[in-house]
């Protein structure tokens, strides 16, 4: 048995497994810097620290249908990245049972942004491979641009963190 | 064996024998040249030998040997004679007189060379002996020619060789040159003569009128041809000649109908003489009794001039007293006069007061009404003046009085109404309120929820030691989850109670509104009010006014009316005296009046017997005149009826005439006839060929219009499809439509353009097969239509019934088997029809019609829309009947068929030339579409239905 954090995308519902999951959270202004990589929508400043922010509606090509907004902070490879999501739904245990692996393509997925599929009350939930949501050269690229974020949100939050 | 062949043989054997005669004779002649050649050289050899002998043995002084070797040669055979001759010609050996020939002797001495002749059947060889080298020893050098030697040969074997040779080759030469004329006899008879002798049978039998030309030259040459186009040729005479003998006949018909009928005007013309002879006849009497009455009426005027001089007479005398009385009557008229003048004066005097007296009465009355009516008004006015009294009391007391109570209620109403409207705007703001409080919980509740989420995710993470935790968080969460929940619903009520009151408010608004305007119309009613009240008041003072005036006239009125009673008896007064002046001088008017009537009577006698003698006179006059006009018009009558025999007898004349004009017309159309019966008789001695040349297509047209016009319509697309088809195409106007069936089944016409109906027909009995239809403006159907003449009050088909009505052919679609159809629908038969024919033409429908023979018809559109101009009214239009069409004989191969058919698809009116064929055929026509017997399975059903299938 295992818990996952359930949040919804347009018209999907996804699953990131719940030992991934750091915090969830209200969504929080979203800085955009220079040079920022273009699979980023921005970066966020959760109590001084950096985390850069990847809206999955984007990601996915998805409709946006926001219904509750929440950032869920997650752990991928040891760094903190926010997932902009439309809302998130509970924390729900899986029985192995439940879990079936994921088929080659799934609705326009690539399988390896799958972890599998799980089914409770008629509903198919798409696990989610955190690690898969970023490419090896889009973490390297994450990796170079994180100082020189944090240098520019270090001058921008003393300004705008009255306003928050 | 005839003599163009005897000719020809002739002249080949003539050919043959100069020719072998010619060979023979080089022949013979050079082969005795050659063989006298053979023997003269061989002589010449001997000759040599014997030189050559006659040479060693006299060096060697030997003469013997030669002699010896001489004699020995004489008997040798082949060789008749050998001599050896001295210088002076004389023989040397043997001492012999022989003498060489002189003139030959002289040629040796001359030419020092051998001589070769032929003499009497030998070859002569002389071969002089000269002088030289060792000879000089003896003879001396003074002669160059010591002898001669001789040899003769016979030629006996050589002629012989030469004779059997001519035999050989004469006979050779006669069996070569008969051989030769057998063959060529017999190529000549196959490829000249029989074709010749066949085209001359085919001629022979030409003269004797059959045209079928049997002749069966398949050859490619000139005889070929000629019998090719001879062939051809006659089938354009015999297609001409049919027509003539068509022609020929119907002349033949014709003129015997107009013969009878001229036969018919001849007793015509004799009735109409003998009528006008009648004629002639009765005028003259006329004119006699005419003539008669002139004489009486001549006398009769004679005697009435007689008594009208006696009258006049008579009337003169009768003036003279008239004259006399007339002046007593005048004296009498004056005294008269003057009496009658008083009389009138006295007269107008009493009119004068009578009218006086009458207008006095009258206008005592119109007094008397005046005051009557002044009395009317004065009641009117009291009674208007109590009613609008009536009206500002009541206005005043209680329509006042209830509005103003309306306006108070309206007051209350709309305070009532303003409050509650208020109370309800605070119950709006407090439930805001609500709302904002409610905001902030589910602020609260969410940020709790999310706390309750994040703890959950810590204790998970935290394993079994967050466990307990876990189910705090759990519980936190499930209890947010529910307040907000909570929240949204009393958001829900929340906002319905707003909703509400915001309803509410503006109801409330409306009724305020509502009260505002009835406040409003209740000032108005009451301000109406006042304004009624205050008229009223005016209305009931204008009365009591009125009341007063209308009294006030009344008493001047009694005062007018007292004085004209007055006036009135004075007016009496005067009357009666004015009436026994009146009586006195009516009696001096009686006295006068009997003067007066006596001389009156007189006069009137005497002017009586004036004027009736004037009378008398007057209408003797009269008669007299009368009898002079009756005398003056029979005379006229008379010249008249003079001017009336002679154009009698003129017109007499013109029968005769005519008759004589009508003989030398029959003479005319007997000869016609006779030359008619005579064209068609000869016409019969041709015999026609019955099947056409595979070269010739012949195209056949049924006879929509006259078949001059008919012909020249189709000749541009005959020519066309000749062209295209390389063949050569030939137009045939059938006779009539059944005629056009028939030709096109039995394969007379190869291409026929039909109408519907018959291609139907032609279907049936024979298998012809439809190839196109033509397009009508683009669309392969026409409609038929029905015309009325436009004074028969036809308006619909249903009219037609008991009115007469015209078709046209009786195997035509759109001007009989449609028609007749849509005859059928509107119920009519031909037995309802009061008359009906078959006019065969479209044209004659269309005429007929217009000229009133018949009172409707049927044709096709363009007839039909062609007459409308000149008047026709068309009645109904058919539906769609496929167009005219062009079709095959079941006997034409598919090959000829399928070119056939593409020709005619390939014809259309975008090119010029296609364009000018399609007009020709019909002004409408754009081309040809493929057509199907399918097409024609609604006039086959109309057909069925009609019975004519």
């Amino acid at each position: 048995m295992s818990q996952y954090a359930v949040f919804t995308v347009g018209s999907e519902t996804f699953g990131v497994d719940i030992l991934r999951v750091v915090e969830i959270l209200n969504p929080l202004r979203i800085f955009t810097i220079p040079d920022m990589p273009p699979f980023l929508s921005g970066v966020i400043n959760l109590r001084g620290m950096v985390i850069p922010i990847i809206d999955l509606r984007e990601r996915f090509g998805m409709e946006s249908r926001p219904v509750r907004e929440r950032i869920i902070i997650v752990r991928v490879e040891g760094q903190k990245v926010g997932l902009h999501v439309d809302s998130v739904v509970d924390i729900m245990d899986f029985d192995s049972g439940e879990i079936t692996p994921p088929p080659p393509i799934f609705r326009g997925f690539k399988p390896e942004y799958l972890v599998g599929l799980a089914r409770k009350d008629e509903k198919v939930i798409i696990l989610l491979n955190t690690d898969a949501v970023l490419t090896a050269r889009e973490k390297q690229l994450l990796m170079k641009s994180r100082k020189r974020m944090e240098a520019s949100l270090a001058g921008e939050t003393s300004g705008t963190a009255e306003k928050q | 064996m005839n003599r163009l062949e005897m000719k020809i043989l002739g002249v080949i054997v003539l050919v043959l024998v100069l020719g072998c005669v010619f060979a023979v004779g080089v022949t013979v002649f050079m082969e005795k040249s050659s063989l006298y050649k053979v023997s003269s050289l061989r002589t010449m050899e001997t000759a040599q030998v014997i030189a050559k002998t006659i040479e060693r043995t006299m060096i060697e002084g030997k003469a013997e040997v030669t002699r010896a070797m001489v004699s020995d040669l004489r008997t040798t055979k082949g060789i008749e004679d050998v001599n050896v001759y001295n210088s002076e010609g004389l023989e040397a050996f043997g001492g012999g007189g022989r003498a060489i020939e002189s003139d030959v002797l002289e040629r040796l001495k001359r030419e020092k060379d051998s001589i070769s002749l032929v003499r009497n059947g030998y070859h002569l060889i002389y071969r002089p002996l000269l002088n030289r080298g060792d000879c000089r020893q003896c003879h001396g050098t003074d002669r160059p020619v010591l002898g001669a030697i001789r040899i003769a040969v016979p030629l006996e074997s050589e002629d012989r060789e030469v004779r059997n040779m001519l035999i050989f080759s004469i006979v050779a030469s006669i069996a070569a040159i008969l051989g030769l004329s057998i063959l060529m006899i017999t190529a000549l008879r196959r490829m000249v003569i029989r074709p010749v002798r066949e085209i001359g049978r085919a001629a022979e039998l030409m003269s004797d009128g059959d045209l079928s030309f049997p002749v069966s030259v398949r050859t490619r040459d000139e005889i070929g041809a000629l019998s090719r186009s001879m062939k051809d040729s006659l089938y354009s005479i015999s297609g001409i000649l049919i027509r003539i003998s068509d022609v020929a006949r119907r002349i033949s018909n014709v003129s015997a109908e107009v013969e009878s009928a001229s036969e018919r005007v001849l007793e015509g013309t004799q009735i109409e003489s003998e009528a006008i002879s009648n004629i002639s006849s009765s005028v003259e009497e006329l004119n006699a009794s005419i003539a008669e009455i002139s004489e009486g009426s001549d006398s009769l005027a004679a005697s009435v001039e007689e008594i009208a001089a006696s009258l006049e007479q008579m009337s003169a005398s009768i003036t003279q007293i008239g004259r006399n009385t007339l002046d007593l009557f005048s004296a009498m008229e004056d005294t008269s006069a003057s009496i009658e003048e008083m009389s009138i004066s006295i007269k107008e005097v009493a009119e004068g007061a009578d009218e006086l007296a009458r207008a006095a009465d009258e206008t005592v009355s119109a007094i008397e009404e005046l005051d009557s009516s002044v009395k009317e008004i004065n009641r009117n006015a009291q009674e208007s003046s109590a009613l609008s009294r009536k009206v500002v009391d009541e206005a005043i007391g209680q329509g006042l009085k209830s509005v103003e109570k309306t306006i108070g209620g309206m007051e209350k109403i709309r305070e009532r109404v303003e409050k509650t409207a208020s109370i309800m705007r605070q119950l709006g703001d407090r439930s805001e309120e609500v709302g904002k409080i409610l905001t902030v919980i589910d602020e609260i509740t969410e940020q709790t929820s999310l706390l309750a989420l994040n703890a959950a995710i810590l204790a998970s993470q935290a394993g079994e030691h967050g466990k307990g935790f876990s189910v705090v968080a759990d519980e936190i969460k499930d209890l947010a989850d529910r307040t907000s929940f909570s929240t949204q619903e009393i958001a829900a009520l929340i906002n319905a109670v707003q909703k509400e009151v915001s309803e509410a408010g503006v109801a409330m608004e409306e009724g305020v509104e509502a009260v505002k305007e009835g406040f409003e119309l209740a000032r108005e009613s009451g301000e109406a009010l006042k304004k009624i009240v205050e008229s009223a008041e005016m209305s009931s003072e204008m009365t009591a006014a009125i009341e007063r005036s209308t009294e006030h006239q009344a008493k001047a009125v009694s005062l007018v009316s007292e004085s004209m009673e007055k006036i009135r008896e004075m007016i009496s007064n005067i009357a009666r005296s004015t009436a026994e002046q009146s009586k006195g001088a009516s009696l001096i008017i009686q006295a006068t009046e009997r003067i007066r009537d006596i001389t009156a009577q007189v006069k009137n006698a005497s002017e009586e017997q004036s004027s009736s003698s004037g009378q008398i006179s007057e209408a003797m006059e009269h008669a007299s005149g009368k009898t002079q006009q009756i005398s003056r018009a029979l005379r006229e009558q008379r010249s008249g009826s003079e001017h009336i025999k002679e154009a009698v007898a003129r017109i007499q004349q013109l029968p005769e005439q005519n008759r004589e004009r009508a003989f030398s017309l029959n003479r005319a159309l007997k000869d016609l006839k006779d030359d008619a019966d005579l064209l068609a008789t000869e016409m019969k001695r041709f015999r026609f060929p019955e099947r056409k040349s595979a070269d010739v297509i012949t195209f056949g047209v049924v006879p929509l219009a006259s078949p001059a016009e008919m012909f020249n319509r189709f000749r541009p697309l005959t020519e066309y499809l000749a062209t295209k088809l390389g063949r050569k195409v030939e137009l045939r106007v059938a006779k009539d439509l059944n005629t056009a069936v028939n030709e096109i089944n039995e394969g007379i016409t190869q291409l026929c353009f039909l109408t519907p109906s018959t291609y139907i027909k032609a279907h049936r009995q024979g298998g012809t097969r439809v190839l196109v239809k033509a397009l009508r403006d683009g669309k392969p159907y026409h409609h038929s239509v029905i015309i009325a003449n436009p004074d028969s009050g036809i308006d619909n088909v249903e009219d037609i019934r008991g009115r007469s009505f015209a078709f046209g052919d009786e195997n035509s679609t759109s001007s009989h088997i449609v028609p007749r159809f849509m005859l059928f629908e509107a119920g009519i038969k031909l037995d309802d029809l009061s008359e009906y024919a078959f006019l065969k033409r479209q044209d004659n429908v269309a005429e007929a019609v217009l000229k009133g023979e018949f009172d409707a018809g049927g044709v096709m559109e363009a007839t039909a829309l062609r007459y409308r101009e000149k008047g026709i009214r068309l009645v109904k239009f058919s539906d769609e009947i496929p167009e005219f069409n062009i079709c095959v004989t079941r006997l034409w191969p598919d090959e000829e068929v399928r070119r056939a058919l593409d020709a005619l698809l390939s014809l259309d009116d975008s090119t010029v030339e296609g364009s000018a064929i399609m007009k020709s055929l019909d002004s409408h026509y754009t081309g040809f579409a493929p057509a199907d017997d399918s097409d024609y399975d609604r006039i086959r059903d109309i057909m069925h239905h009609l019975g004519l299938y």
